[in-house]
């Protein structure tokens, strides 16, 4: 009688055999901040003998969420993992992953990569200028470049502290500028925020900030 | 005598559980690195244990105690203790896992923290809720026989015998 | 029957201290004896630098809510673009600045130092090997 009641505690061994094939575990994209968002789908067969269920979605970022239809998937079935990938404010190249596992001991768990490069179409550098307490209050230059395949114009710079004055020199139109900070004063502790306005993209045009600072 | 091997079949399956899932917590064997640093995460995921030392004795201990009461369910003069230890660490980590649930804790994810199929709590207390029956029926089991035989800690034979 | 199975399981727990202990020793020890990547700095050396470290959390914003070190400015990439400002207004370019995230396998604390350098050439950034695991103080 115990007997009877300990089989359901067995653990059993898979008997028939279980597999998923993925059409691609690898994507790569090339995307612009303002895009904001992304969402790539992975396709994949079921090409064994069982149905296969779908354990977990593990990512490795909060800011990459995966979804997925349906758990169960029947031989010969097809399904696919959205994978959604917000950029925040990053920039740069990013790898993020999924990793997929099943609740079949014979199917390894795969992970999912998405290769996502953030170009932002015009480079501010530095970002930052800043001036010592009593430092010659010089002028200090930012330089901003477009890509080539992407012209970017500068509408208007504008400071928002009279204390700093914000000069804009074109290079050339549309692919390199310059602007040069220069502060008043730098007897004390001030603060300013250079507002750069272009017209990229075109419905909702990008502003990009240089803090001036004297410290 | 088919019940001898269906025993010894399910006692190997829990204390494996135990043995294997304590030898991970100690070492990363996909990246060759000690595996602790990652357990503290996920221990402090669960927000239920207040300072963050206590967190790392935790991952520290834990996996030595699972690997140990693993074996134990094997050594006749510790098997009963094995059992209980088993019995316990099983309810805590049921308890974990329900009031991780019942606050939303998603605990997978290791950065940001939100992943769309997130923790499937039903299954793990469903698998959970299995190990438990599993050690509470080798708890009874092992403490009848004991009883029947009245058998001292540090006895007249001191060698192992195979439950 | 009770008394017994916790006497075993005492003794069970005792022999389990031991190769704890060892093995707690030693993983400390090999977090010491790791090299260093590019911009690390370990607990103890930012120990000396005393008071005028500018702690960065480069976590999100609910762990850091959770519990950061003390004194420490959130700012990951995540939200880069509003918390940039809060961090330049405190930043003093005497201060050494060190930033750090869950530690374990997190690669948070390196993209935003990365930036920091980049973007704002901020040279005196420094990533904390181990994350605020291996900064108990908070």
């Amino acid at each position: 009688m115990r007997l009877l009641l300990l089989i359901p505690l067995l653990f059993l061994a898979p008997l028939a055999h279980a597999d998923l094939k993925w059409d691609k575990l690898v994507q790569e994209f090339k995307r612009v901040p303002d895009d904001k968002e992304i969402e790539a789908h992975y396709v994949f067969h079921n090409t064994g003998t069982t149905p296969v269920t779908i354990k977990s979605l593990h990512s490795s970022c909060g800011c990459t969420t995966a979804k997925l239809e349906k758990k169960t998937y029947a031989p010969g079935e097809q399904g696919d993992v959205v994978l959604h990938f917000n950029f925040g404010d990053r920039k740069g190249n990013y790898l993020k992953g999924v990793i997929v596992t099943t609740d079949d001991k014979n199917v390894e768990p795969v992970t999912l990569k998405l290769y996502v490069e953030i170009h932002d179409p015009l480079t501010v550098a530095p970002a930052l200028v800043f001036w010592r307490k009593d430092e010659a209050p010089a002028a200090k230059t930012v330089q901003l470049t477009a890509e080539a395949a992407q012209h970017v114009k500068i509408k208007s710079v504008t400071s928002s502290n009279p204390n700093f004055t914000a000069t804009l020199q074109t290079g050339q139109p549309g692919l390199n500028y310059t602007i040069a900070i220069t502060p008043t004063s730098t007897a004390q502790k001030e603060s300013a925020d250079i507002t750069v306005q272009t017209d990229f993209p075109a419905d909702a045009p990008h502003t990009y900030t240089i803090f001036a600072r004297v410290k | 005598m088919a019940g001898k091997v269906i025993f010894l079949a399910l006692r190997t399956a829990l204390a494996w559980t135990f043995i294997h899932a304590g030898v991970l917590k100690i070492w990363d064997f996909g990246h060759g690195q000690p595996a602790t640093p990652d357990f503290v995460i996920a221990i402090q995921q669960y927000k239920l244990l207040p300072w963050p030392d206590l967190t790392v004795l935790l991952a520290v201990y834990l996996p030595w105690v699972e690997v140990f009461a693993g074996v134990g369910l094997f050594v006749r003069r510790v098997r009963l203790g094995a059992a209980l230890t088993i019995t316990a660490l099983t309810m805590i980590f049921i308890g974990a896992l329900a009031s991780a649930w019942m606050r939303g804790l998603r605990i997978d994810c290791g950065c940001f923290g939100r992943d769309e199929v997130s923790t499937d709590y039903p299954t793990l207390l469903w698998r959970d809720a299995f190990i438990l029956a599993a050690a509470l029926f080798f708890l009874v089991r092992d403490a009848r026989q004991g009883a029947e035989k009245d058998r001292p800690m540090f006895g007249e034979r001191g060698r192992f015998t195979l439950p | 029957m009770i008394a017994r199975a916790l006497r075993q399981a005492v003794v069970l727990l005792a022999l389990a201290l031991l190769p704890a202990i060892v093995s707690g020793a030693l993983q400390l020890g090999w977090k010491d004896n790791r090299p260093l990547a590019e911009g690390e700095v370990r607990a103890e050396t930012v120990r000396e630098w005393g008071d005028k470290v500018q702690w960065v959390d480069a976590r999100s914003r609910d762990k850091f809510e959770a519990g950061h070190i003390k004194g420490a400015i959130l700012l990951n990439e995540e939200e880069w673009n509003s918390l940039a400002r809060a961090f330049i207004n405190d930043w003093d370019p005497d201060r050494p600045v060190v930033v750090y995230c869950d530690g374990g396998s997190c690669e948070l604390s390196h993209a935003v130092a990365r930036r920091l350098r980049e973007e704002f050439k901020i040279e005196n950034v420094h990533v904390l090997k181990g994350g605020i695991t291996a900064w108990p103080e908070k």
